[in-house]
């Protein structure tokens, strides 16, 4: 090799390690690499008032908002201003088109985490008219939480305090939980609790911001070994639980903080012993408080002594959250139901009379699997169009919003609505369940194609799912309806 | 050596560490399910031949392995294996059609209501197309599959729980004709039947025609799991549901379908009472030990082999989880009597986690599959390997044409029997189970040889105690009648009695004033309550409103009246102050309060406190002070490292940890509380600690023989000093001792000081008492995935024997795991092979 090609291989190494970022603005008419996603309601022309958002989505007047985080994960747009959050109303929205927003997206720094709103719905009493609702959400790159104050329409807006910094020394702040708990007076005190995924020696720390003017986060917490991936709230014992992201394959953590006695030790859900080879991923609470349905990413444990070896597969893991006499959940595994590979976002939907109906989102499945608890087992599973290949709900699933109860119309007054969110080409799906106690009916809504003049001539001209689809309209003429455009 | 020589070698090198695999690599991906089934594909044109079928779920298909060879079947191009394209398969199930031909083998995927059909009457080995359940069926001959959301019953709901095939029963079916059926366990309660018959034309299938739905057995219960009887027409439902038995009384367990029948009558159910919910089954034909021997078997019957389910078992519920054994043709069919006599049924195979930890609870592994496995069947006689080994039987050996073997391997030594249960579970691991001897395999003999169950530590507390303080010991009850106390450690080990089948292995820790497991260093309030002074764990809100981290009240806490109660706390000034003070009384917590306090101040109840300790902390009346505080107990405190509190010797008089009838205690520990509190704790503290005493396992090992002779006892166990005769499956006590204090010159009645002492020990930091260290006898047989540690995710087995050029082999055992492999092993061998 001469020394001029030696001289242009290094000189093209170097342009190729360039990391000079842009300083674009992101779009603000569609998602970019969504990943938190959470909604509400807002009813029409209430200003302010416990009403206003604990409407039963899809009656007359409740419109549905859904928020959503993206990104900025390939770092396209500036990285500190290239994330957004952005509202907008998925009845609205049109299959593939750019989206119109409901009030302007606020711009955010890069690499949002997960994304929580505190309104009535989730803090009862704290929409009493003197207090804003609130979307809660970090940047992982600029360690920061956006507190962002919601109007009355569903708004976000961003102004003058609506930002805290995190804790110096801790990173990567994914995880974002509203904790709603009784003040003095009776009037509710929330907070958001930040888990961090980046800290010193691979340990676990928690932030708690009370949720206040101005925005002062407490000193944080520490728990011991492994980084908190994401936290869930179980208001019926007021407590945390938390799971954690690999450490190694002799510590798998589940834990718990009681929320009166946060700095107590508590003795953590061993889950490397029962299901050894498990990373814990999302996390939720059984509507009665008694479960916690994780999801689990599998791997070979023999092959952990030098770092995290690729997965090999995903389950569900259902624990025991009854608590012992001596204090904590028993932990017990209950069920470990397997999934797809990479099993990530995880969200309980009460049903009256029956265990939870569980919906987990798989980035490499590609899935939304939807686990009856009543039954032990997965009801339905939406993966790939068998007639095409291609991905139902996208590329990597990720994110997921629930719906539920959804008023869908007088035959299906309970219906549930399941919003996931493709991380790679940053369009939404949409899937229906009529009754939840069928959840194997659950369908994906899709819209009669837009490219097909005959199909329009036989099908319906809105979105219909399952068994709503008109029979004489052929399943071909059917595509997956898509709320935001493809990212290409 | 040049440049090309550097990595010529290490090629070589990694060439030579080829582990053999087949010129054609198998390919699984994420394999979910197995099933052997008789065939034609192009590996073999126009031999019937037994094959495997493994779903390779994350790649959408079916692979087919020839289990004569370990090769897979290859793919038209040669290059790649066979695809059986289905979407992401998860189950599979198969069946003979009674008439030599070739299997029906059915294939559902998770979360799909279809069920395909693979062509194995073809070389072709592809899933049919879907037809619809309507008539006229089949429009198309090779439409066999079917989606079950065009059932007019049952429409887009449904959902496949469970699936299985069996052989149509010659009643069920016309004259001459021959058919399998695929059984489909639905959310519904139900059991849909697809019916299949022998198309003699072709050798293939057709579907009998249903009509607009196919036909329907009413369950009643969800069907989890389902194994059909072998060669019968009985279907056995694992469910969590409440079943009937034959006597209409209720009970749990597993429900037993007589699908003899055809379809159109209703198949009778009635319920095998497992003591519990099940969620696993399996069917076979055991011949099991005797009470008398474990070398002398009964004839062969059919057993049901359950896995009871988690969330209704276990340590603090009326059964341990595990595996329990159901004989259907007995009595009412459930779990037939304890061999033992103790227990009103037999104990629950336990399979304990290949991970569990020595400081925590034990962690029974979480079953995820389990198979029958075989011998060769039919019996032959005439090939060689699973015969009968003389050593192995007390009296004649089995007739092989009647009950043929299987031999197991073992680190000490084969062992045979009819049949075993190969169980995948959570924790990476295929335990080998041995229903005919009540448990799982043992690598090691419980009762001989180095890994016996025994006393193998006695140490004290860290630390050298000082000759000014008083040691403990334990009474020479077994060697000499109770004469001496014994201090040396090595002389205590044969004074502690231990029992095989129900002593765990564990780290006990015998001390004065021992720390109460669960209750150290806890966070909590002390509080001025009138006249009281009291402690809880708990903290209240900005609200005032109380929480409890701890239900403190709660018996199984093992708390008493005198227990020493240590508190830390600041004191006015803000100093670290502690003070002790005991246990005087016991506050209920507040929901049992009648009626509940209009305020409530103690929701996990608390400690009432004696004297006026209290006032070195900062409580008052209406403001607690927030305290960490231990509780000790106010003597000596036995608690194990696993199992944690388990009671409370006195001093030189015997203790029995030992399992008592749990049914009184359970009645008494739902006792009104206020009326009677004293009496409900004490129930619920002796409920907790006799669960932690039931039997662990029934050794497998025969009676001992006298001292010296080849069968002898490696120790003497607590049945008697001699141990002529000594039946393994004598009940008796985890551990029993008698524990004395030898004091110290200076202090000759030392026990009444016992306290001071241990304060004395303390400020050395250490603590007065013994660590016991105690081992269980029991290693149980595993196999796992080649070199690493995978969850399994299904297993079966396969007769080698039935093939030309594997004659001479037996029953082969094949599980899969998720690191994209399928093992396999004989159960008489140590070697595993593997494909992936």
């Amino acid at each position: 090799m001469t020394k001029l090609a030696k001289f242009l291989a290094v000189a093209g190494l170097l342009a190729g390690c360039n990391d000079a970022s842009r300083s674009a603005v992101p779009p603000l008419d569609r998602f970019h690499y969504p990943i938190g996603m959470a909604l509400r309601h807002a009813l029409d022309g209430c200003t302010s008032g416990p009403g206003c958002s604990t409407c039963q989505g899809g009656t007359p007047g409740c419109r549905t908002l859904l928020y959503v985080a993206s990104s900025n994960f390939d770092l396209s747009y500036d990285p500190d201003t290239g994330g957004s959050l952005m509202a907008v109303d998925p009845d609205a929205a049109v299959h593939r088109q750019p989206l119109r927003s409901v009030g302007p997206p606020v711009l955010m720094g890069s690499f949002a985490g997960e994304l929580a709103l505190l309104d009535e719905a989730s803090c009862p009493g704290w929409e009493d008219g003197t207090r804003q609702p609130l979307a809660l959400v970090a940047s992982r790159s600029l360690n920061l939480l956006y507190a962002m104050p919601l109007a009355s329409d569903g708004a976000p807006s961003c102004g003058a305090g609506c930002t805290a910094p995190l804790a110096i020394g801790l990173g990567d702040p994914f995880g974002v939980t509203v904790t709603c708990r009784t003040g003095p007076g009776g009037a509710p005190e929330a907070s958001a609790w930040i888990a961090y995924q980046s800290t010193p020696s691979a340990t676990a720390w928690l932030t708690e911001v009370p949720l206040q003017q101005p925005l002062e986060p407490l000193a944080p917490v520490t728990l011991g070994a492994a980084p908190v991936y994401e936290s869930v709230y179980d208001p019926l014992r007021d407590r945390l639980y938390l799971t954690s992201r690999f450490y190694s394959a002799a510590f798998t953590p589940i834990r718990h903080v009681d929320l009166g006695f946060p700095t107590a030790t508590q003795d953590p859900i061993r889950l490397d012993l029962a299901v050894p080879g498990s990373e814990a991923t999302g996390i939720a609470i059984s509507s009665d408080g008694t479960r916690a349905y994780v999801a689990l990413r599998l791997y070979e444990p023999g092959l952990a002594q030098f770092g995290r070896p690729p997965d090999i597969g995903g389950a569900l893991a259902v624990l025991d959250l009854t608590d012992i006499p001596a204090g904590g959940p028993s932990g017990r595994l209950l069920r470990l139901v397997p999934l797809g590979l990479g099993p990530a976002e995880v969200r309980a939907v009460a049903r009256p009379g029956m265990r939870d109906l569980v919906a987990v989102t798989c980035t490499a499945g590609p899935s939304l699997y939807l686990y009856d608890d009543e039954l032990g087992a997965v009801a339905r599973a939406i993966g790939l169009d068998e007639s095409t290949g291609t991905p139902l709900l996208g590329r990597q699933p990720f994110g997921l919003a629930v719906e539920s109860p959804w008023w869908k119309s007088a035959a299906a007054p309970s219906a549930v609505r399941f919003f996931v969110a493709s991380f790679d080409q940053s369009f939404v799906s949409v899937v229906e369940l009529d009754d939840p106690a069928r959840p194997a009916s659950a369908d994906v809504l899709r819209v009669t194609d837009p490219a097909s003049a005959s199909c329009a001539a036989v099908c319906p001209t809105t979105p219909c799912a399952g068994s709503s689809c008109p029979p004489g309209c052929p399943a071909a003429c059917l595509v997956p309806m898509r709320i935001g455009p493809e990212r290409r | 050596m040049s440049s090309r020589t550097t990595w010529l070698l290490p090629l070589l090198l990694a060439t030579a560490c080829s582990s053999g695999v087949k010129a054609l690599s198998a390919r699984y991906s994420a394999p979910a399910a197995l099933a052997p089934f008789a065939g034609y594909t192009t590996k073999r044109p126009g031999e019937l031949h037994r094959y495997l079928a493994v779903a390779s779920a994350r790649s959408d298909e079916i692979r087919i392995l020839d289990p004569e060879d370990g090769t897979s079947v290859a793919s038209p191009g040669l290059v790649f294996p066979l695809s059986v394209p289905t979407p992401a398969p998860a189950r599979l199930a198969s069946a003979s059609l009674g008439d030599g031909g070739a299997d029906l083998l059915a294939v559902a995927g998770m979360g799909s209501s279809t069920v395909g059909v693979v062509t194995t009457w073809r070389m072709d080995s592809r899933v049919s197309p879907v037809g619809p359940v309507a008539s006229p069926v089949p429009a198309d001959p090779l439409s066999l599959s079917v989606d079950l959301s065009t059932d007019a019953d049952l429409g887009d709901g449904a959902v496949i729980v469970s699936l299985a095939a069996m052989t149509t029963p010659a009643a069920a079916l016309p004259a001459g004709a021959h058919g399998a059926r695929v059984l489909l366990g639905l959310s519904t309660r139900q059991l849909a039947v697809v019916e299949y018959l022998r198309d003699d034309a072709t050798g293939g299938l057709l579907r009998v025609d249903s009509g607009s739905a196919l036909p329907k057995q009413a369950l009643g219960v969800q069907p989890l799991a389902m194994a059909v009887e072998p060669g019968g027409s009985r279907i056995f439902v694992a469910t969590d549901d409440p079943l009937l038995d034959r006597n209409a009384a209720p009970v749990q367990g597993v429900a037993q379908v007589d699908a003899s029948q055809g379809v159109a009558v209703a198949w009778p159910v009635v319920g095998l009472d497992a003591h519990g919910p099940t969620r696993l089954v399996a069917a076979g034909f055991f011949a099991e030990r005797t009470r008398a021997s474990s070398r002398a078997y009964g004839a062969p019957q059919l057993d049901v082999v359950a896995v009871l389910d988690e969330s209704s078992c276990g340590p603090d519920r009326s059964i341990d989880c595990g595996l329990v054994t159901l004989v259907p043709d007995q009595g009412t069919g459930g779990v037939p009597p304890d061999p033992a006599g103790e227990l009103s049924f037999r104990a629950p195979i336990r399979l304990a986690s290949g991970s569990s930890s020595l400081t925590g609870p034990p962690i029974d592994a979480r079953p995820v599959a389990l198979a029958v496995v075989i011998p060769r069947q039919p019996p032959a006689p005439d090939l060689p390997g699973d015969d009968p080994i003389p050593d192995l039987f007390d009296g004649p050996p089995p007739d092989r044409s009647v009950s043929p073997l299987l031999s197991i391997y073992r680190t000490v030594g084969t062992a045979q029997a009819t049949a075993v249960v190969a169980v995948v579970a959570a924790d990476g691991y295929l335990h080998l189970v041995d229903p005919s001897r009540w448990g799982v395999v043992n690598d090691v003999d419980a009762l001989r040889g180095t890994n016996y169950a025994r006393v193998a530590s006695v140490s004290r507390e860290p630390g050298v105690p000082p000759a000014t303080l008083p040691v403990f010991g334990v009474w020479n009850d077994r060697s000499s009648g109770g004469t001496t106390l014994v201090t040396a450690l090595q002389d205590m080990i044969p004074e502690i009695a231990v029992t095989p089948g129900y002593t765990t292995t564990d780290s006990w820790v015998v001390e004065w004033n021992g720390r109460l497991p669960g209750l150290a260093q806890r966070y909590g309030a002390l509080q001025a309550d009138g006249s009281r002074f009291t402690v809880a764990v708990q903290a209240a809100d900005a609200s005032g409103r109380w929480t409890a981290a701890a239900r403190i009240w709660d018996g199984s806490l093992g708390i008493h009246r005198g227990d020493l109660v240590v508190v830390s706390c600041p004191d006015a000034a803000g100093n670290a102050r502690s003070f002790t003070a005991r246990v005087a009384d016991f506050e209920l917590p507040d929901d049992l309060k009648q009626p509940p306090p209009a305020s409530p101040l103690y929701p996990g109840g608390a400690l009432v406190l004696d004297g006026d300790g209290g006032g070195t902390c900062q409580e008052a009346p209406g403001s607690p002070a927030m305290v960490h505080f231990d509780v000790r107990a106010q003597g000596l405190l036995l608690r194990g490292a696993r199992f944690g509190y388990v009671g409370r010797p006195q001093l030189d008089q015997t203790f029995e940890l030992r399992w008592q009838d749990e049914a009184p205690l359970a009645l008494a520990a739902q006792g009104d509380p206020v009326a009677d509190g004293d009496a409900v704790r004490q129930a619920q503290e002796t409920l907790t600690v006799v669960r932690k005493a039931r039997r662990w396992f029934y050794p497998a090992d025969g009676p001992c023989g006298a001292p010296g002779s080849a069968t002898a006892c490696a120790t003497a166990f607590p049945a008697g000093f001699d141990p002529t005769g000594y039946d393994p499956l004598t009940p008796g006590p985890v551990i029993r001792l008698r524990v004395g204090v030898q004091c110290p010159s200076v202090d000759p009645a030392c026990a009444a000081n016992l306290d001071q002492h241990r304060l004395d020990a303390a400020a050395l930091g250490s603590e007065l008492g013994l660590i016991i260290g105690t081992g269980d006898g029991l290693v149980p047989s595993l196999r796992r995935a080649v070199l690493v540690q995978a969850m399994p995710t299904a297993v079966t087995s396969i007769d080698r024997s039935q093939y030309a050029t594997t004659r001479s082999l037996g029953t082969e055992v094949y599980a899969s795991f998720l690191d994209d492999e399928v093992i396999s092993f004989s159960p008489g061998s140590v070697t595993t092979g593997s494909s992936h």
